[in-house]
């Protein structure tokens, strides 16, 4: 039975990113409908009980479940529906409307149309394949995630003598999670000669159990036939693996933590352009993507390292909705001033802005350094220069370009982003 | 004074000096605590914040734990806790086994003590997340 539902904007995922965009759209006196396949409100925020969120959202240490709560409690309190353990599957660009299908026990197919779609599906994680590791498929290999998962929500202990790859936030909180049930964590192997994670979590999670870091070192081999027996280390030089030199850990458990990917299979189905270098969609100073009336924020556009900032964005990107729902703009009518990353950054986000329109950018660095410089400039023209105290690739670049600093901007000519060495 | 402070005391007076990281902002100042007639001395800070920190690190160093206690439903097999500050780094074992002891029933609400004063330390347990009576059939 195929049920069909009208709303001004429907928002897929319930997360941090899909719960602030929801409630905000809501709150600007709009039609909204939130969907999420899991039983509950909240994302993977539920499954990260260690505290440290909303610092700078609440000015307040909360856990993951709490700030999922804060929201989850606000969003109750609106006339939204919310589906949930409801899979969205196909979007589809109408002449009038989009339209979102789904389906699931409780409703059967749903058919959701709205003017305005926002993309709030988050990421998941990489896995064995996406990194190469060598060896045979013994049980015993999973993401941190997953392993985060089955401890917190399931309660299963994944294994008892565990080793790391990858030096990210997820396996770092999961080398404390697990050494505190009782688990013992042999090692941290990161490939890159830098930590992936936030220095906090290096500290309280690895030092204070004294947990070794590796860094230049790989796991080259995985051993064991029905479990994992054990790994082989190798350090790296140059991103070569040393002869000679490897080492060998005994363990029955080995957790992955090597990055995660914006999930935009649900994206490509409507043709939202995506963008190679952050894996999500292409946007524009309102967090528009290509295809008009569908937007994206939070990890599904680029992966964040504060869920502070995810709802933020999302904010933003519910304002972007709510102007769009008022008076609708054609693609065309915008060319835009497409935005660049140059020297030392990996992504700017947003990947297009306009002149005369206070714009928030966020980019991440390809470089580790203590004193840098961020260059804006088109063409020859230096729009702005900011001195950064501390760049690292684990921590997001944030800068907000006024009204009055974008009047000058020329439509069509490249915004160019670029970190140099900055004066200490 | 507390046992555990005492014992951290002694440990640094017999050091008289220690190294660690700032986990106040994202800085990451490396601090030296050093132990002098004066007290405890910090050096590699950029705030204040920072010189409490390394005080606090040398002398009592504490830690909020979080983790998750069991319940007796099937279909919610365990819920998050923290501890409502935090907790001497010597005592998180013992606590953490006060925790695993717990089984508690639905429902169960956001901010419920379900460990009160433990030891004496003044420390509550309280739950952070809440979970509606289980309506569900047990999961098979």
């Amino acid at each position: 039975m195929l049920s069909t539902k009208t709303y001004d904007a429907v928002v897929i995922g319930a997360g941090a990113a899909g719960m602030a965009a929801a409630c905000a759209i809501c709150e600007a006196g709009h039609t909204v409908a939130v969907l999420d396949r899991e039983e509950h409100l909240g994302g993977i925020l539920l499954q990260c009980i260690h505290n440290g969120f909303g610092l700078h959202h609440f000015k307040k240490e909360l856990t993951g479940p709490e700030y999922a709560d804060e929201y989850a409690q606000r969003l109750a309190s609106l006339p939204l529906d919310a589906f949930l353990e409801t899979t969205a599957v196909e979007l589809r660009d109408g002449k009038d409307s989009k339209t979102v299908y789904a389906y699931s026990a409780q409703h059967g197919v749903l058919e959701l149309k709205a003017q305005a779609v926002v993309l709030a599906m988050g990421c998941r994680e990489r896995n064995r394949g996406n990194i190469g590791i060598p060896g045979p498929r013994p049980s015993g290999i999973l993401t941190a995630g997953l392993a985060q998962r089955l401890l917190n929500i399931d309660g299963y202990v994944p294994g008892k003598r565990i080793v790391i790859v990858g030096s990210g936030d997820i396996g770092l909180i999961m080398a404390r999670r697990l050494t505190w049930v009782g688990a013992k964590v042999q090692c941290v192997v990161e490939i890159l000669p830098y930590p992936s994670g936030l220095t906090r979590n290096i500290v309280q999670c690895l030092q204070d159990f004294d947990i070794p870091l590796h860094l230049s070192h790989a796991v080259t081999r995985i051993e064991g036939a029905d479990r994992v027996e054990g790994v082989r280390i190798s350090p790296l030089h140059n991103g070569v693996p040393v002869p000679g030199k490897t080492s060998h850990v005994k363990c029955d458990t080995l957790l992955l933590s090597v990055g995660l990917i914006p999930e935009n299979e649900l994206s490509r189905t409507i043709g939202v352009a995506i963008s190679p270098n952050t894996n999500g969609p292409v946007v524009d100073h309102s967090l528009q993507t290509s295809v008009e009336g569908v937007f994206a924020c939070g990890n599904v556009l680029h992966v964040h390292d504060l869920v502070d900032f995810v709802t933020e964005e999302a904010q933003r990107c519910a304002a972007g909705v709510v102007s769009y729902l008022r008076a609708p703009k054609p693609k065309a009518a915008t060319p835009g001033v497409p935005v660049e990353a140059g020297a030392n950054l990996k992504y700017v986000i947003p990947n297009r802005c306009a002149p005369s329109c206070e714009t928030h950018f966020l980019m991440r660095s390809l470089m580790v350094r203590d004193a840098a410089e961020l260059t804006v400039k088109q063409g020859e023209t230096v729009v702005r220069r900011q001195s950064l105290r501390r760049v690292r690739p684990a921590e997001m670049i944030s800068l907000i370009l006024k009204k009055e600093q974008t009047q000058e901007l020329t439509s069509g000519l490249p915004l160019e982003f670029s970190i140099g060495v900055g004066r200490q | 004074m507390k046992f555990s402070v005492l014992c951290s005391r002694i440990a640094i007076e017999a050091k008289t000096q220690m190294e660690t990281i700032c986990i106040v902002c994202p800085n990451g100042c490396r601090l030296t605590v050093k132990s002098t007639s004066k007290g405890l001395v910090v050096t590699g800070n950029k705030c204040s914040k920072g010189e409490k920190y390394g005080r606090d690190e040398a002398s009592d160093p504490r830690r909020v734990v979080t983790c998750v206690a069991r319940t007796s439903s099937s279909h919610y097999p365990c819920i998050p806790v923290k501890t409502e500050k935090a907790v001497p780094k010597k005592m998180i074992p013992h606590l953490l086994k006060a925790v695993y002891r717990l089984e508690l029933n639905l429902p169960l609400k956001r901010g419920q003590r379900v460990i009160k004063n433990f030891e004496d330390s003044g420390i509550d347990v309280v739950l952070t997340r809440s979970i509606p009576p289980d309506l569900r059939k047990a999961r098979t």
